[in-house]
């Protein structure tokens, strides 16, 4: 599974999903009226024990938005703010101090901002390895990092001990805005996603 | 008082004087279980009921499943001097924190976790002795060994004990 993934496939996951994760971020600096810059995507393979450290400790508070991968492909999608930072995006899109964390009006923007962003990322790598890739419709919670993550943890230690991680951070110049994006693709429909962009020609793919 | 941390798919065991802590628990189970007459315990922090194809992979961590862990439990503190016919459990967590709706798959894991954690403890006669579970919210557990007292805090400022 997933150690037949070789160095130069590596490089083209990260290169896909860099170019997903600018398209979110674009759409992230537009909603907000902020800069906010993009990391170069980790690729990670850790113990799933490990997860909840990369995300600040299991006790952090954070908004979280988890998102079901349809169509071509599967996987998850996990988007993790700061509680600070889900704040301060909600404050910017909504153009008011009005909303109260996790009343009706904070809630449904962050779902909205949530696909907004998923839909920029997914619709980007769609389009370079030719897969049709839809987001589900969002869930949403503000809660421990540790409660938010064990959902996707649970998923993927049915097959394995190790997890496959993608992980970009936005920041806004500042430390301003800040997120965490973590992509976990299936280990079964990651080789097929691979393929197609391979075939597709990804930036730095074999022809 | 000694704090010891129990990790995602860990078992650890205590003694006097010492808490049995696992943070963060979601649709995750936190599996108490003690021997009230020698002062020793355990914690299991299980994350699905069974494993799906029964199949043993090699360095694969077992105790992630609660009709593995709720066993190994039980022999762990056995090997240190316990008796079963001392032990009694309590357990907390299997929440549901994202709102998937019916029939998305992984929406129900928390309370699948909680039935067979209940299952596994009734097959081992080990009887339990209090819960708190299901909800929408996550969950810190902390275990003391000496009280046999297991706290609950939520992110929402709850605090309860069973």
């Amino acid at each position: 599974m997933y150690e037949r993934i070789d160095e130069s496939r590596l490089d083209i996951l990260r290169e896909i999903c860099s170019i997903g994760a600018g398209h979110a971020a674009t759409a992230l600096s537009q909603l907000t009226g902020r800069r906010i810059d993009l990391e170069v995507p980790r690729v990670l393979f850790t113990k799933v024990q490990e997860v909840p450290r990369i995300a600040g400790g299991a006790e952090t508070v954070v908004d979280g938005l988890y998102f079901r991968i349809l169509g071509d492909a599967s996987g998850v999608i996990l988007m993790i703010f700061p509680e600070e930072s889900g704040r301060e995006i909600v404050r910017l899109v909504l153009g008011s101090q009005q909303a109260q964390p996790e009343d009706a009006l904070s809630v449904s923007a962050m779902r909205e901002i949530g696909n907004i962003l998923t839909s920029a990322f997914l619709s980007a790598i769609g389009q370079l390895a030719g897969l049709s890739l839809i987001p589900s419709v969002p869930g949403y919670a503000r809660d421990m990092a540790g409660s938010i993550l064990d959902l996707v943890l649970i998923e993927l230690s049915r097959l394995e001990d190790t997890a496959l991680v993608i992980e970009t951070v936005f920041r806004e110049a500042g430390e301003g805005i800040r997120g965490h994006f973590f992509l976990l693709p299936d280990p079964h429909t990651l080789e097929a996603t691979l393929k197609a962009a391979e075939r597709a020609g990804s930036p730095r793919g074999p022809a | 008082m000694s704090r010891i941390a129990v990790g995602i798919a860990e078992l650890r065991t205590g003694g006097p004087g010492e808490v049995l802590a696992a943070v963060g628990l979601g649709s995750c189970v936190a599996v108490a279980i003690r021997d009230r007459t020698r002062l020793r315990g355990s914690l299991a922090h299980i994350m699905l009921p069974q494993q799906s194809d029964g199949l043993r992979r090699p360095g694969e961590n077992m105790h992630k499943y609660a009709d593995i862990a709720v066993p190994e439990a039980i022999r762990a503190l056995e090997y240190i001097g316990c008796r079963r016919a001392d032990m009694e459990a309590k357990i907390a967590g299997g929440a549901s924190i994202f709102d998937l709706g019916r029939g998305v798959e992984g929406g129900d894991i928390g309370r699948r976790n909680v039935e067979a954690v209940i299952r596994a403890l009734e097959e081992q006669g080990i009887p339990m002795l209090g819960s708190d579970v299901g909800g929408r919210e996550g969950r810190t557990v902390e275990f003391s060994i000496d009280t046999g007292e297991l706290a609950i805090k939520t992110v929402r400022g709850a605090r309860r004990t069973v």
